[in-house]
């Protein structure tokens, strides 16, 4: 039986690859081997080699023909060896941090489905992060959130631009101090609610650890100035309710999903006070569903906790978390999160 | 001939297993009977990877999202892996290559197999999908999530074990064990 089902899956597929396409050409936007943002920055010195070849290579002619007289600069074409930008710098008198992996939660974003504010949605996942020796966990989780090559799972997104990037965290009591690079200050490049999301995606992956705390932002160590497409003033210590009433959805769910899970939390602000929560499989099969109340009734935010049977959550699967419309009892707001394939709930967020 | 060059383990760390290369460097594999692990790395350029490993990627991405879409999954893939940060400290750009087709994949069958069959069932008789089109089969594989279906073109289609399988999908092997048997479920009414 077995055979014959092994027989039968591979003629399946043998059958599915007979329909393969001819493979796509080469596209013009990969000829580059370098992308330019992730382009080493070239070595001073060769730089300036360069230079003064281009200086020399350009100035001799015009010397030997006496001031440049009847030559165009702008047309002369000399063979300069530029120095390439792909050379890496070995560095070698660095003597490397030592590094720390652990765990990490960074919140990403969703469109929630059936969203009645349109509102995007914060979903968080765990992955591991790394920090120097002796740093918060904070940087790690930063770190991790802003590394440029990061692959949300399915259904996730991200709107912080690749070029943005953090270059410490120091934690004093109630403030966490974050410093970002200048690319942070253009925000996310897509208006006022993009620029906002992109500030809570921050604000609430620095304060995984303490969700009390405020997040003050400084770039380069210095005071920020106007922040994003309408000059946000970032002069105030941003809590995870700052931005929480008008620019999100109205469920937050603050704990990930693996498939060892056994609980789920978040805050709400619903009608009723009452949240949902569904158990979908990896075919998208509801396979569990519970409710449980908000501490807080409607007009206010409320804290929620579902406890999960782990034998429901499959990798693959979906946990979603909504409250029911008053009108026709529709799922709304319905924040969807993903459970990863692994057994220790971590992502590969690698492409 | 593609410009392949080998540096042995000891002159360069972090190499992949001669076993993982594609056959282009193992027909020089008796050169290299001094060494069980060489590099490629920073040797072959994006053109020439992309052209070594173009096809099978499209077979691969036909039996995870369908032919319809397998080239677009196929771009996208090596477009966000060539970008990606790590790309130059990758070791085995091969796999690293499938695991991203599989992730592009992920994202995005959600919206495209499903479709692509309702397009297909209310079709006009003018456009009516290529004779070359087995829509039973893409139905059938429908009913698997991307992941199963990778398991299975891996397991089935590849031959790999399920050791190289977790390897390519970069999951552990008891998970490859549960896709197959939950797609062996799913496609057992159907297939006997």
């Amino acid at each position: 039986m077995s055979e014959e089902m092994d027989r039968k899956m591979r003629e399946l597929m043998g059958r599915m690859v007979d329909m393969t396409p001819e493979a796509p050409p080469f596209p013009e936007e990969m000829v580059t081997l370098v992308p330019a943002r992730h382009r080493p920055a070239p070595r001073p010195a060769l730089v300036f080699a360069g230079a003064a070849l281009l200086v020399l290579a350009i100035a001799l002619p015009l010397f030997l023909l006496g001031g440049g007289t009847g030559v165009d600069p702008a047309v002369t074409t000399v063979p300069v060896p530029v120095p390439t930008t792909t050379v890496p710098d070995t560095g070698t008198t660095a003597v490397p941090e030592l590094q720390v992996t652990m765990p990490v939660v960074v919140y990403l974003t969703q469109d929630p489905e059936n969203s009645l504010r349109g509102n995007p949605a914060l979903v968080p996942v765990a992955t591991l992060g790394s920090a120097p020796e002796g740093q918060p966990a904070s940087l790690a989780a930063l770190r991790a959130l802003l590394d440029p090559a990061l692959t949300p799972p399915p259904g996730l997104d991200d709107t912080i631009p690749d070029e943005v990037a953090v270059l410490g965290v120091t934690e004093d009591g109630d403030t966490i101090t974050v410093d970002m690079n200048q690319a942070f200050l253009a925000g996310a490049g897509s208006g006022f609610l993009g620029d906002v999301t992109m500030l809570n995606q921050l604000i609430y992956t620095a304060t995984q650890g303490n969700p009390e705390v405020g997040v003050v932002f400084t770039v380069e160590g210095q005071a920020p100035g106007p922040y994003g497409s309408e000059g946000i003033l970032l002069d105030t210590a941003f809590t995870r309710d700052y931005y929480r009433d008008e620019e999100i959805n109205s469920v937050i769910v603050t704990t990930p999903v693996g498939p060892e899970s056994t609980e789920i939390s978040g805050v709400a602000r619903v009608f009723e006070a009452t949240v949902s929560l569904e158990i979908r499989d990896a075919a998208g099969e509801v396979v569990g569903s519970q409710f449980t109340m908000v501490t807080c009734g409607s007009g206010c935010w409320g804290e929620f906790t579902f406890q999960l049977d782990p034998a429901l959550l499959e990798p693959g699967g979906q946990v979603r978390v909504f409250w029911n419309s008053p009108e026709d009892g529709d799922p709304s707001d319905v924040v969807t999160v993903p459970i990863p394939e692994s057994e220790d709930g971590l992502w590969d967020l690698s492409p | 001939m593609l410009r392949l060059h080998w540096v042995a383990l000891s002159a360069t760390p972090c190499t992949c297993d001669v076993a993982e290369l594609p056959e282009p460097v193992t027909q020089y594999r008796s050169r290299l009977r001094h060494t069980t692990m060489i590099t490629v790395m920073g040797v072959m350029n994006n053109e020439e990877l992309y052209r070594l490993h173009a096809i099978e990627l499209t077979r691969y991405a036909t039996g995870l999202v369908g032919p319809f879409d397998a080239a677009d999954v196929v771009t996208d893939a090596c477009i966000k892996a060539f970008e990606s940060r790590n790309w130059h400290e990758v070791s085995n750009r091969r796999a690293y290559l499938y695991k991203t087709v599989l992730s592009v994949a992920n994202d995005h069958h959600r919206r495209s197999m499903a479709r692509r069959l309702r397009e297909m069932k209310t079709a006009t008789p003018e456009s009516m999908p290529a004779p070359d089109i087995d829509v039973d089969v893409l139905e059938a594989v429908n009913r698997l999530s991307v992941q199963q279906r990778a398991a299975v073109y891996l397991t089935y289609w590849e031959d790999l074990t399920p050791q190289h399988v977790a390897e390519r999908m970069g999951v552990s092997v008891g998970s490859v064990k549960r896709h197959l048997a939950r797609a062996r479920k799913r496609l057992g009414e159907l297939l006997t």
